[in-house]
């Protein structure tokens, strides 16, 4: 079972790669942004993997911590933080 | 897990080799961010969650927030100035002559080095029953190497003071206008999103008492939630810090020298323990140095003195 | 047999891991790999959750993962309504 789990996991990481190939061509901000939270979401994945394969119940925090920033990076991405109060 | 590791390890050379060869500012941003998701994995994979952890809240996730903020400020502030323009020979092969030498001067002194038994590591979880708390990690951060951590919250200071000192604001003022981005999900972000981070980081502070956590995480998932609330409009920079703020700030520091210097003349010596006492004691420490941490980490990002909550 | 079903929910996953992966990369425009992008989001991280949450076989566990679940799901549907509207609006500025 340990094995099939690896094996999803190697095959994340490939796609992970792929995704890169995203960020790579762009054209846009916008896709190479969401190419960003794809690789976040696959990394999540790569962890909830890891964290039974490798028995380290920590990397689910890990996995956890990186949902919440992937939401703070998609608000930093299309907000300005605010210089000058009108522009 | 072998091809998992070396696809990981080529993943990591070229990300790091495009982040800094990125043809454009935001590029690169987007690249070190990507760096940092995998780096996580590396930390995982090298059995050390902790830094598995950190790196997941301050290198992907509070720096990255960091450098795509700047980088929209940039943006506005100078649409293109003359600063993609290469450096001069002259300068570049400076550059090059100096980082050799540097690179050599490592190079001859790591070779010369006698590597001696790894010692400490084993003392350390040898003497694990002495330190009061379970997780080794935390043991040696505040007990064994107490004055390593409390000079880190000096330098974390420093760090804030220079900051204030030479750069300019990133987020200064309430906000007005900009309607082209506001979306009524913004509200349920600062409303519901932000609670559950700030959950996450005092649960990840306790955490570090008995399992990976402690104050240097916890304290970034903090950090994170007054970024929502200042990306939100919720929060913003302001000039001036009541006394109240500085004294949050120097809260870890302070809360580390008194309980250090009050338990002197029972223990003989600076920053020593009761046995008795430790865990509490331990505990106090980590969440007063989280509160500085959180509080230090949000004024790096806006740049200024002080927060204000906006007032409806 | 609990093996049998966490190892489908588990290929399930990274099936749509991979169709996502696959429309990021294919689809023609930003509107569109959207959409492909919070397929792999929602449903493949949710079909691994439960396969590794059986084999964990801990309540504390597939608690976890479902809070991580919920939050991936919340948060990739704000930041994509986010990253749609700023296309939106930026392609207008354009025009």
């Amino acid at each position: 079972m340990t094995a099939l789990l690896t094996v999803a996991a190697v095959i994340l990481l490939k796609l992970f790669a792929l995704g890169l190939i995203r960020i790579y061509q762009g054209p846009s901000e916008s896709d190479r942004i969401l190419a960003v939270q794809l690789s976040g979401t696959t990394t999540v994945g790569i962890l909830v993997l890891l964290s039974h394969v490798l028995a380290m119940p920590a990397l689910i925090y890990v996995a956890l911590l990186f949902v919440l920033f992937a939401a703070l990076i998609g608000v930093a991405f299309v907000r300005h933080p605010g210089i000058g109060s009108s522009s | 897990m072998t091809l998992f590791d070396s696809v990981l390890a080529l993943l990591i050379a070229i990300l790091a080799w495009r982040s800094v060869t990125a043809p454009d500012l935001y590029r690169g941003i987007v690249l070190f961010i990507t760096l940092g998701l995998m780096l996580a994995l590396s930390w995982a994979r090298l059995d050390a969650p902790d830094l598995a952890l950190a790196e997941a809240a301050i290198g992907a996730g509070l720096l990255g927030i960091l450098l795509l903020s700047t980088w929209r400020v940039l943006q506005r502030a100078a649409p293109r100035q003359g600063s993609d323009e290469p450096a001069s020979y002259a300068v570049r092969w400076l550059a090059v002559v100096g980082s050799t030498v540097f690179g050599g001067t490592v190079a001859v002194a790591l070779y010369g080095l006698q590597v001696g038994s790894d010692r400490a590591g084993a003392e350390a979880l040898a003497s694990l029953d002495l330190a009061g708390i379970d997780q080794p990690v935390t043991a040696v951060l505040l007990n064994f190497r107490s004055y390593d951590t409390l000079l880190e919250m000096g330098v974390l200071l420093m760090a804030l003071i220079g900051a204030l000192l030479i750069r300019s604001p990133l987020a200064y003022e309430p906000w007005h206008g900009d309607t082209a981005v506001e979306s009524p999900l913004m509200s349920v972000l600062a409303k519901v999103f932000t609670p559950i981070v700030v959950l996450v980081g005092i649960f990840l502070v306790w955490a570090g008492a008995y399992g990976p956590g402690g104050a240097f995480q916890g304290g970034a998932v903090l950090a994170g939630a007054g970024v929502l609330l200042l990306l939100c409009r919720r929060l913003y920079g302001d000039a001036d810090a009541t006394l109240l703020l500085r004294g949050l700030l120097v809260l870890g520091v302070t809360a580390f020298i008194v309980i250090g210097l009050l338990l002197m003349p029972w223990q003989g010596a600076f920053l020593a323990y009761p046995p008795g006492l430790v865990y509490v004691l331990l505990v106090v420490i980590e969440f007063s140095l989280a509160v500085s941490i959180a509080l230090s980490l949000l004024l790096l990002f806006t740049g200024t003195h002080a927060v204000r909550a906006v007032r409806s | 047999m609990t093996d049998w079903i966490s190892s489908m929910f588990i290929i399930a996953g990274v099936g749509f891991f991979l169709a996502g992966t696959v429309g990021l990369l294919r689809f023609p425009d930003v509107f569109t790999r959207l959409h492909a992008l919070t397929k792999a989001d929602n449903t493949g991280l949710g079909l691994l959750g439960v396969g590794v949450a059986l084999q964990g076989q801990s309540f504390r566990l597939a608690v976890l993962i479902a809070l991580i679940w919920f939050l991936a799901v919340t948060a990739s549907s704000i930041a994509c309504h986010l990253v749609a509207r700023h296309n939106l609006h930026s392609e207008e500025g354009e025009r």
